[in-house]
């Protein structure tokens, strides 16, 4: 019995260490309980991507059964990866993440580095950078699922414009003027939320005006953490496919008109709705011909909760997405986000 | 039954395959009393009450650890039961990303905003 006593309080440091293991893919591979393993090499994986070390990050996700688990381990690659700005090897990682891959994008996105030091009076300058940085995307995602490269490119576009000027101090439309027409809608988004937020008294005729002028708009500039504006969940219903859509960084998307004129007239509609909250600013579009500067409007009137009454079933499956949403950004103690705190 | 045959019965008990979860702890070796109390746990639907049953930390740390990541939609609820330093570490440096909890469930499209 004492024999048998002394055997089970052997020593259980080897389980120890198991469960501890996680410093490197060798001390991975002496853990011989495969649970234990797989959670080292994810860990490997993880602090590897933080140190832009990718190589060791593909090894330890290489060496994990392929599953539920190895999703996690490229997702936690990828996200350490796009956190350090690495985002052609944090997408590589994120399109072998699986079911993950939105998450890991979207870290990828936050993850962008800021600006690229580029002068958005410079059109020639700015289009070169976003090329270069298009085929570097591009050729990451060379084998992703076209749908899954769609949702890349959208949120990478919308966080690179967005870089380029939300934050800035500065909204000068030239660059969004001069963006090739694939990447028009983000560029005229971003713009039309700094001027938003410059202006000193914003409203959709004097940002058009800034616009039409070409006028170098202005204001503070804010650090990166404060570069957080009122925004919404994607509110417009996935049935009407002949409308375009895109992401709007910080949250939600916006419609896309082929029309420049409505086009801009969107832009500034979302981009006014980034920092400004009296309904009035919307209530003038809200009978527009135009379904998607009308859809655009309801939906931010109805967000900063004012009142719309229409008959067309459309507009009122819009008025109610909206207002669920409200009721539900109240709950959620975020009506609808905080605004950006004071800058430096 | 004299004392040759408890030593006889006891060795026996210790050689053979252990037949449910408790019989686990006649297991010597560390490693193979945990693939044992494994396999028993997994097959349980619940296995709060074998936990509950458990007096060394550690090991019961480990089954909590190893089920936590068969299962990743419960390692949530498990790793609330963990009680070592290694443990809590390991749920909270991997087990406890909240994804994880919805693996294999059908997921909005574009539910998630940038």
């Amino acid at each position: 019995m004492i024999l048998l006593l002394l055997a089970c309080a052997q020593d259980e440091s080897a389980l120890e260490d198991m469960l501890r293991a996680g410093s490197s893919l060798e001390e991975c591979e002496e853990v011989s309980v495969g649970q234990l393993r797989t959670l080292c090499y994810v860990e490997v994986a993880g602090a590897a991507g933080s140190h832009n070390d990718d190589a060791t990050a593909n090894a330890a996700c290489a060496a994990i059964p392929d599953g539920v688990w190895r999703q996690e381990c490229h997702f936690r690659a990828g996200e350490e990866l796009g956190k350090a700005g690495q985002t052609d090897r944090a997408l590589r990682h994120c399109v072998q993440a699986g079911e993950f891959a939105p998450n890991c994008l979207t870290h990828t996105f936050w993850g962008l580095p800021l600006g690229l030091d580029l002068d958005a009076s410079n059109p020639a300058t700015v289009n070169a950078a976003m090329d270069e940085f298009l085929v570097t995307v591009d050729t990451a995602l060379l084998d992703a699922d076209p749908m899954l490269r769609m949702e890349a490119r959208d949120g990478l576009l919308s966080r690179a414009w967005f870089n380029l000027y939300v934050g800035t101090g500065q909204a000068n439309p030239v660059a969004a003027k001069g963006a090739p027409v694939d990447q028009a809608p983000y560029a005229r988004t971003a713009w039309a939320m700094e001027a938003a937020r410059v202006h000193p008294e914003p409203t959709v005729d004097a940002l058009r005006q800034a616009w039409n002028e070409d006028q170098i708009l202005t204001g503070l500039t804010q650090t990166h953490q404060a570069r957080v504006g009122q925004h919404a969940r994607p509110l417009f219903p996935h049935v009407h496919h002949d409308v375009q859509a895109i992401f709007i960084f910080g949250g939600g998307r916006r419609l896309v008109s082929p029309e420049l004129d409505l086009d801009l007239l969107i832009a500034i509609l979302e981009g006014l709705f980034y920092s400004e909250r009296s309904p009035e600013l919307w209530s003038g579009y809200i009978g527009h011909d135009d379904f998607a500067v009308r859809q655009t409007a309801i939906k931010n009137t109805v967000l900063v909760g004012g009142d719309v009454t229409t008959e067309d079933p459309l507009d009122q499956e819009i008025v109610r997405a909206a207002k669920k949403e409200r009721r539900s950004a109240i709950r959620r103690n975020r009506p609808p986000r905080p605004l950006p705190g004071p800058p430096p | 039954m004299g004392a040759a045959d408890s030593v006889v019965a006891l060795i026996l008990l210790a050689c053979s395959e252990p037949q449910s979860f408790e019989e686990c702890s006649t297991v010597a070796d560390a490693v193979e009393r945990s693939d044992c109390q494994y396999r028993f746990a997994n097959e349980a639907g619940d296995p709060k009450p074998l936990l509950d049953g458990m007096t060394r930390d550690l090991e019961r740390d480990v089954l909590i650890i190893r089920l936590a990541e068969s299962d990743p939609a419960r390692a949530g609820a498990l790793c609330n039961e963990v009680r070592t330093d290694s443990g809590r570490r390991r749920c909270e440096s991997v087990l406890g990303r909240p994804h994880l909890g919805t693996w294999g469930m059908e997921k909005p499209k574009h539910g998630k905003a940038p």
